[in-house]
């Protein structure tokens, strides 16, 4: 056989030989090439945890919302001490003892597992209420490209009714010496029955209430002490 | 090797780098097809989701309340007239002027729709005009992106708020 006649056979081959291992090397050995073409990915995924944190905290945002404002319902109906107490503060007692903020945080904590949410932290500072609930992170781990995306759950809302009042009576009862009855101390209180002296705190803006049924009314506190019997003070 | 033979095989090895080429530059495209790039259509999906949560935190005429409440205080009443209306007014007054004027918003609760409220130009019959032979002609076409929300209702249900967008584009 002489070289011409052998020579495009061979380039026939050569060529075949060649792509075939190109295509062998470019597109069946190295799968994660399909990987690379997809073109923006990364930023989807970001963009995609940016939008599912916006809309948590939306959720969040309401939720929490609905629960304070059914805590404030329930808490100022039991005139701020446990159901059972009737509205009746007993100082120092062990269950009708005013300690408002801990027991409007109690009725808190119930309304906010309805909505799947644990309550972390609770603070109250002039009728603002501070809620802080766990973190969410948000995450993605991939080739070349990994984030971690912490959002806080940090919220500040206005109080319904005025905690601040509450506690400046709160303060007069329990510096009212024992000799002396409640109405002698403060004067805004009203005798019902007997001995029992109850003091209403008005909220005077209609308020959007969720209890028993949405409408718009005005929250009231109202609280009772007894006269005589208001619990053990300490001076 | 006698030059009849020789040409044969000039021909055949012809024929087969033809066909060896045609072949991988097949393979090659359609291989290659399959890795086109991505739309982003994400990007778009997360500018319908600010307009989406922007209008649930919107305050509206009744009461006070926002959209988002409304659409709980609706759900909680089964009374949907005035969510319907005021969202109405709100994404006609805030879309007319764009390009991005078709729209539907609507509520579910496990799957079972609350309520929509539409443009007064409707997907429906923009899909159809898609379809239309004459529509090759007008050089428009509408792209359609959604987002969704859950909303908090009352008694704790999730209520999820739907938005659909479509925008035209020259």
């Amino acid at each position: 056989m002489n070289k011409k006649g052998i020579f495009m056979p061979t380039l026939a081959i050569a060529i075949l030989f060649i792509l075939t291992y190109a295509f062998y090397v470019f597109v069946v050995k190295d799968p994660e090439l399909n990987y690379e073409a997809n073109i923006g990915q990364n930023v989807i995924e970001l963009v995609d945890s940016y939008k599912k944190s916006e809309n948590d905290l939306f959720y969040n945002e309401q939720a929490i919302k609905y629960s304070l404002i059914k805590a404030t319902e329930k808490f100022a109906n039991n005139g701020g001490v446990k159901e059972e107490c009737n509205k009746v503060w007993v100082l120092n007692s062990i269950n009708c003892s005013p300690n408002l903020e801990d027991n409007f945080e109690e009725i808190l904590k119930q309304e906010l597992t309805n909505y799947n949410l644990e309550l972390q932290e609770f603070s109250m500072n002039d009728n603002i209420i501070n809620i802080e609930l766990s973190d969410n992170t948000y995450s993605s781990k991939k080739r070349n490209f990994e984030f971690r995306y912490t959002v806080k759950h940090e919220f500040k809302y206005d109080s319904l009714i005025d905690f601040g009042k509450i506690n400046a009576l709160k303060n007069s009862i329990e510096s009212c010496p024992v000799d002396k009855r409640i109405n002698q101390c403060l004067l805004e209180g009203s005798l019902e029955g007997s001995n029992t002296i109850y003091f209403t705190i008005e909220n005077n803006k209609n308020t959007f209430t969720l209890s028993p049924l949405p409408e718009f009314k005005k929250i009231n506190f109202k609280f009772g002490i007894n006269n005589e019997n208001r619990g053990e003070v300490k001076f | 090797m006698k030059k009849g033979q020789e040409e044969l095989m000039f021909v055949f090895s012809l024929i087969l780098i033809v066909l060896v080429l045609t072949l991988f530059f097949i393979v090659v495209s359609v291989v290659g097809n399959n890795r086109v790039e991505e739309k982003i259509t994400s990007m778009k999906s997360n500018e319908v989701n600010i307009d989406l949560l922007n209008y649930l935190k919107t305050k509206t005429s009744f009461n006070d309340l926002t959209f988002s409440e409304l659409i709980a205080y609706s759900y909680s009443k089964k009374d949907y007239n005035e969510i319907e209306k005021l969202t109405k007014k709100q994404f006609d007054k805030y879309y007319s002027q764009e390009t991005c004027n078709q729209w539907i918003l609507k509520a579910e609760v496990n799957n079972e729709e609350l309520f929509d409220s539409a443009s007064d130009f409707s997907l429906s019959s923009s899909i159809e005009n898609q379809r239309n032979p004459f529509s090759i002609f007008t050089k428009k076409k509408i792209n359609y992106a959604s987002s969704s929300a859950f909303i908090p209702g009352f008694n704790s249900e999730k209520i999820i708020a739907i938005l659909i967008l479509g925008c035209e584009n020259e």
